[in-house]
């Protein structure tokens, strides 16, 4: 369906033993230099990237392991509290909450269609680090 | 104020968002989107009310009553990376105080005038919620608030349609300052006019003209978020002037005078893994003048504040204590102005300590109850009391509170 381009590894290191690597269309030019950056863009306080385009966020359910995982090790966040962010934005029409998606393979889906789109799975190599992983759609290829 | 009736009086519509409740929990859903661009969500809360005495969100004295519901819709609509549009329609039903009708609760076009990695600008132009501490702008929203009942301290009902939106325009801009984002809000425009419930205050029911603002208000608050909501430091501000109308069923002849609000928020929020601490303090000048010779020129300031705690003690279960103070008149704590009209001292006051818990049955629906141990009656409703020498000062309030969103 569509292929993944690890371009950048090991941005940053993290102290979990479950890896988070974040992922981002390929529409995307990306490069964290800590926890702040990554969570800036998804507590919604830096809305666009560089470039000016406006960012799409993809996320796992508030009770996923995934999701615990990734706000507490990754962006030393609790998952109480991007909720209380979230909805504050969505039920003041401030702006737009993160897209929730249910499995890794929608996660992948979403953010490989997705132009300025950025998510985070599991890692598939068990390395523990945070890496960001460039997603591109393969609608220009053959099956 | 006593009612012999001890059966639960529930209306259809309530009867009807209970089994529309209990639908949808068999369905599950969270954000319903359209497109890529476009999302919808909603909310619903029914809650129930038991006091020992005096009368909350309806007919609660020594009875239940379910005269709260709320019900939310709103899409979001981002047009481009530089504009987008947003409404949300309100249905309430809060007591006599709010009868049940929809509302638009605000519809606002947002546009961003510039944007980095560090800083954000923009405007906003239509209904905006006001930006009042730490809750005001989504306080009807129940999975967003700490408790069925908000600190009425800070977030009196009273003033809720005075102070809830303003039709207008909103400058806001967004800096990162060290770990944390200063943010800054504007809002100028007009307020909504129903403001029957702060008249009666005023007036202790003797009055029946209108008590709207003729121009503009302004609300303005600089909020410090650092490390994401670690900590929250804010500072909100507002302005409202008030103009009376006199009615010729004024009991007593009032003058067509002014009264003039202008209230400081200090707000400060501590949200570890298990623990969140809150404080708010609420100081303001207000101005009642030119009301005649039944009602002579006053500057009473009033003082208010709430500390309260709240205890994760899983992903499912939330405790919450909080004591709450109101003084109208800060150089009048027993309210010997209101025993002056005629009225009990104790609508000049209000000491509430609070306790509740909260069960996140699923990430979609929440049920929550709350005991308050209350002396004093200055945020009572007056459309549920319209006799305020029937009050007692001393009551108890039982609430239980569920409530769905997607």
């Amino acid at each position: 369906m569509f292929k993944l381009l690890i371009s950048l590894a090991l941005l940053l290191w993290v102290n979990t033993s479950f890896a988070i690597s974040l992922i981002v269309n390929d529409s995307v030019s990306f490069s964290p230099d800590s926890s702040k950056d990554i969570r800036n863009i998804f507590t919604l306080q830096q809305t666009h990237w560089e470039n000016g385009n406006k960012i799409q966020v993809f996320v796992f359910p508030d009770d996923n392991d995934v999701h615990q995982q990734f706000s507490k090790s990754v962006t030393q966040m609790f998952p109480y509290q991007y909720r209380r962010i979230w909805d504050r934005v969505t039920f003041s029409g401030t702006g737009l909450a993160p897209t929730i998606v249910n499995s890794m393979e929608e996660m992948l889906e979403k953010v490989s269609q997705t132009k300025n789109s950025i998510g985070y799975i599991e890692n598939i190599d068990k390395h523990q680090s945070i890496r960001v992983i460039i997603l591109q759609g393969d609608e220009n290829e053959a099956q | 104020m006593k009612h012999n009736k001890r059966y639960f009086h529930a209306s259809l519509l309530q009867k009807g968002l209970l089994s529309l409740l209990l639908a949808l929990w068999i369905q599950p859903a969270f954000a319903i989107e359209l497109a890529d661009n476009i999302q919808v969500h909603g909310f619903l809360t029914q809650g129930a009310f038991y006091t020992s005495d005096n009368n909350y969100n309806g007919d609660s004295d020594d009875d239940v009553s379910f005269d709260q519901t709320e019900i939310g819709l709103n899409a979001f609509w981002q047009v481009n990376d530089r504009v987008d549009f947003s409404v949300q329609g309100l249905y309430r039903k809060a007591g006599k105080v709010e009868n049940g009708d929809v509302r638009l609760d605000y519809g606002m076009m947002n546009v961003n005038l510039f944007n980095d990695e560090n800083n954000h600008f923009g405007l906003r132009l239509g209904r905006i919620k006001n930006p009042i501490g730490l809750y005001n702008e989504t306080r009807d929203v129940a999975f967003t608030t700490p408790s069925i009942l908000l600190p009425q301290s800070i977030y009196l009902e009273r003033s809720r349609s005075l102070l809830v939106a303003s039709d207008g325009g909103q400058l806001f801009s967004k800096h990162q300052l060290g770990d944390g984002w200063l943010s800054i809000k504007l809002n100028y425009g007009n307020t909504h006019n129903d403001n029957d419930e702060i008249r009666d205050q005023m007036f202790v029911s003797y009055a029946h003209g209108d008590l709207d603002s003729e121009d503009g208000s302004f609300v303005g608050q600089i909020k410090y978020n650092y490390q994401s909501d670690k900590y929250i430091f804010a500072l909100s501000y507002a302005d409202v002037t008030l103009e009376y109308d006199s009615s010729s069923r004024d009991l007593i002849p009032f003058a067509d005078g002014t009264a003039r609000f202008s209230p400081y928020i200090f707000s400060a929020q501590y949200n570890g893994e298990k623990l969140s601490l809150t404080t708010e303090y609420y100081y303001s000048e207000n101005e009642f003048k030119d009301f005649g010779a039944y009602s002579p020129d006053l500057s009473p300031i009033t003082t208010n504040w709430y500390v309260q705690g709240e205890y994760r003690l899983s992903h499912k279960w939330q405790a919450i204590m909080r004591y709450d103070e109101s003084y109208l008149d800060k150089d009048d704590r027993s309210g010997k102005n209101y025993e002056a009209m005629g009225a009990p001292g104790h609508m000049g006051f209000t000491k509430d300590s609070m306790i509740g818990v909260r069960w996140d049955i699923r990430p979609d629906v929440m049920l929550r109850a709350e005991y308050h141990n209350i002396n004093g009656t200055s945020w009572l409703p007056n459309a549920d009391n319209p006799d305020r020498k029937e009050t007692k000062r001393y009551w108890d309030l039982f609430s239980l509170q569920m409530s769905y969103r997607f």
